[in-house]
């Protein structure tokens, strides 16, 4: 069980507001001590969860987190919606931008640059995507 | 003469015969497909056959919006004009490549300079556009060897 350093919410219903998730993460990152480089591919990460709310489950919930872990120290994103879930969430996680193709959502990037993710979602009930990376 | 002109929308403006378009840092939905509507509508109006588009304020973008970018430069082409990306991030070229998103199709440059010495569009000043259109009509009976240099200009 992760210990929570800091915790953030954020309501998310309208474009606008995901300015504010990825400036918070940044700052967050920032303070975990992730370079530059990183902080950039983690943000982007949080923008891909944000903006997939904002497209396609309004309103939901993204919270920030800086977790502990033992000797380690990692950043926490939770997405949450009410939205119509994925039917399909395994090709969602399969497929490549290169292709053109595919739903859009960016979750196997998400996956792919993150350490650890899960998605948990109901067709009709909501999606809930938590997702880590540690600081080396 | 001043070829600079500022349009009010979006705050982009003309300058060497360009188009140059600043987008904002921070890019929501609504923001960027109200901005390529309003380059294609300048593009449109103005005859302008090279479009500048500055990313250079942007830290971080996600997939979709970048897929939007991408998609007002294959538009712009539509409408018969050129266009570049200038100055994106390194922060957000090093994700977008992370993020294995198709990355063709697009022209970068690093700098403004850069993206004018690109472009190097033709004069639109209508003036010039009908003395040379007259100058090439004239040619084309006389001397098969000059048509070709002028052409060739």
């Amino acid at each position: 069980m992760n210990k929570i350093v800091e915790d953030i919410s954020f309501e998310l219903s309208q474009p606008s507001d995901t300015a504010q998730v990825i400036y918070s993460a940044r700052h967050m990152l920032a303070q975990i001590g992730f370079d530059e480089v990183q902080q950039c591919l983690i943000a982007t990460a949080v923008s891909e969860l944000s903006t997939n709310i904002i497209r396609y489950a309004t309103p939901g919930t993204v919270t920030l987190r800086i977790i502990h872990d033992v000797d380690r120290t990692g950043f926490e994103i939770i997405a949450v919606d009410q939205g119509p879930g994925i039917k399909n969430i395994q090709k969602a996680l399969e497929e490549n931008y290169s292709t053109g193709n595919g739903l859009g959502l960016g979750l196997s990037s998400v996956k792919r640059i993150m350490d650890a993710f899960e998605i948990r979602c109901e067709p009709g009930q909501g999606t809930c995507i938590i997702t880590r990376k540690w600081m080396e | 003469m001043d070829d600079r002109q500022t349009f009010l929308v979006s705050g982009m403006y003309v300058i060497n015969n360009c188009l140059v378009v600043p987008v904002n840092e921070e890019v929501d939905d609504n923001y960027i497909k109200g901005l390529g509507k309003a380059i294609l509508e300048q593009v449109e109006t103005t005859g302008i056959r090279g479009v500048l588009i500055n990313v250079s304020a942007i830290k971080i973008l996600d997939s979709y919006s970048f897929s939007i970018l991408r998609d007002f430069a294959k538009a712009i082409a539509l409408l018969g004009a050129n266009s570049v990306f200038v100055g994106f991030q390194p922060g957000v070229a090093s994700s977008l490549v992370d993020f294995d998103i198709g990355l063709e199709g697009i022209c970068t440059v690093i700098t403004l300079e850069d993206g004018f010495e690109i472009l190097n569009p033709p004069v639109t000043d209508p003036e010039q556009s009908e003395e040379m259109g007259s100058k090439t009509s004239e040619s084309e009976f006389s001397d098969p060897k000059q048509s070709e240099a002028t052409t060739d200009e």
